[in-house]
């Protein structure tokens, strides 16, 4: 059984009188322990989807149907008390730009064990587990990043901040929205291999949400296509990148290659 | 680097006077409600360094006393507005939708209600005591506040912080509490020390009408009343108790707009 399973899911946003249909009909399905990458240009309707699954788009003005299924539970018809449960416990986000993601007025360690407290009850020392997610996303000196402020890490730092406070309530997937698209391109790579290793050591399964098909390939074991709001190709990493079926797909490649001629660095690594 | 020293000055005289209002039992050279008539109206000595009243009661000691008064009623009516207004404010800035309606008309309508008359009214009604005061100022002054921070909750709840928040499976009191309100403290608390400024003056007047701290017990609004009928052979009792009203507000308002240049840099 897949742990998220997707049917015909459509988000349209209602304001005064028009309707802009921004996910039109799309199914997929997440496996356990799967990396399922969507692709797609800015408003392709990648991060409404994201944002859907578990309810977090403000209605109105958006209109959300189809079915979501979460560990065989219907979520877009669950009480509000319910999903607050699944976030962040169940199914965990981070995402694009961390500077804007964290509270700038809390310390990184309050937020953490806030975190923590939220999701994981039976953590009798909720700070010691601080530390330790801290150290696991590969923060130096752990103990006594506790007590710094946001604005006091870099971007890089940051976003393992954002995945530490995401992996600790033990979510079964994560869903990263873009989540090296607001990073130098060094620390992306980093970014993408810590949450490589993650991935595989807790056997988590991610809905990634990119434009990069760099990214996608380095990570993702299937990759959808999305294109204004349809999911123009599904299947495995390799047979999409390598034999692209839809126009749509081709083109993507074709600018990736494009920009690859003028950095070709960014391409390799 | 001029509005940080006015600031600090204003903290300093701030500081003093909050001092001067705990330790007056200590630095009273008389006691406040202690009536000589043989002293009647005394001027200005090394005895009664501000000289005496009508009932020879000396007017340094009373001011003293005063402070104590004027500065409770000013913390205890800006603390009822500030509870009042960042409920009120918050409730409608997040909930949005009727919620806000219902409670930003609300807000509309008690503005539009002339403040002195209704205080004067409930005062009339009700009989003047110092607990009806702080209550009836804080609740006729917390709607600045709750405009405030509503429109600083609209602001953040956008911000992604607080989506990043949600999707922790934090609830709608805890976003609110503990991500949206902390970050909105700064604008509060401008209004806060400008508000303490209002309420001693609300306070400095009611008691001028006779409808506030009833005599014998002095506040500086009564002092002021009291020195108004021997303006013409006593200026000391109605100057004394002038400046400090003026000296506290002033002080508050130089603290709060140095607080506001602070959170605008």
């Amino acid at each position: 059984m897949p742990l998220l399973d997707v049917r015909q899911l459509s988000v349209s946003y209602h304001q005064a009188g028009t309707a802009l249909q921004a996910v039109d009909g799309v199914t997929f399905s997440v496996e356990p322990g799967e990396v399922l990458a969507l692709v797609g240009e800015s408003g392709s309707g990648k991060s409404s989807i994201a944002l859907a699954l578990t309810r977090l788009l403000p209605m109105p003005p958006a209109v959300v149907s189809g079915e979501v299924r979460f560990d065989g539970r219907e979520l877009l018809t669950a009480p509000e008390e319910a999903l607050r449960a699944i976030r962040g416990g169940r199914i965990a986000y981070v995402f694009q730009d961390p500077d804007t993601s964290l509270n700038p007025v809390l310390a990184i360690g309050e937020q953490l064990i806030e975190a923590i407290r939220l999701h994981d009850e039976a953590e009798a020392r909720p700070a010691e587990a601080a530390v330790r997610w801290l150290s696991r996303v590969g923060i130096a000196s752990a103990a006594e990043r506790l007590r710094a402020y946001p604005h006091e890490f870099s971007g890089g730092m940051q976003q393992r901040v954002m995945l530490a406070m995401a992996l600790a309530g033990r979510p079964a997937l994560l869903i990263a929205d873009e989540p090296t698209t607001a990073l130098d391109v060094t620390v992306q790579l980093q970014i993408l291999r810590l949450l490589r290793d993650l991935q595989r050591s807790l056997q988590l399964a991610i809905l990634l949400i990119s434009h990069d098909l760099t990214v996608v390939e380095r990570i993702a074991h299937r990759v959808g296509v999305l294109s204004a709001g349809r999911l123009v190709e599904l299947g495995p990493v390799q047979d999409v990148l390598s034999r692209p079926a839809h126009p749509y797909t081709r083109q993507l490649l074709r600018y990736r290659s494009m920009v690859r001629l003028r950095r070709p660095e960014a391409g390799h690594g | 680097m001029r509005g940080n020293k006015l600031a600090w000055a204003g903290a300093v005289v701030l500081g003093l006077l909050a001092f001067a209002a705990i330790a007056a039992p200590w630095l009273a050279p008389h006691d406040p409600l202690q009536s000589s008539l043989p002293d009647a109206l005394l001027g200005p000595s090394a005895g009664h360094p501000l000289g005496t009243d009508q009932l020879g009661r000396d007017v340094l000691s009373r001011l003293l006393y005063g402070a104590r008064i004027s500065l409770v009623i000013g913390f205890i009516a800006v603390g009822i507005a500030m509870v009042a207004g960042i409920a009120v404010g918050a409730c409608a800035g997040f909930f949005g939708g009727w919620v806000d309606a219902v409670l930003m008309r609300f807000v509309d309508t008690m503005l539009s209600i002339p403040t002195i008359f209704l205080l004067l009214t409930i005062i009339a009604m009700v009989g003047p005591s110092i607990y009806l005061i702080m209550t009836v100022i804080g609740l006729t002054s917390w709607m600045g506040v709750a405009r405030l921070v509503r429109a600083e909750i609209l602001t953040l709840k956008e911000r992604e912080f607080v989506l990043a928040a949600r999707v922790m499976g934090a609830s709608p009191t805890r976003l609110i509490l503990r991500h949206l309100l902390p970050n909105a403290m700064g604008p509060v608390l401008v209004s806060a020390t400008l508000g303490v400024g209002g309420a001693i003056l609300t306070e400095s007047v009611l008691s001028y009408l006779g409808l506030g701290v009833q005599p014998p017990t002095p506040s500086w609004g009564n002092i002021l009343n009291e020195g108004r009928v021997a303006l013409g052979v006593a200026w000391w009792l109605t100057v004394s108790p002038g400046l400090c009203i003026l000296v506290t507000v002033l002080a508050f308002n130089l603290l709060g707009e140095g607080i506001r240049e602070r959170f605008r840099s």
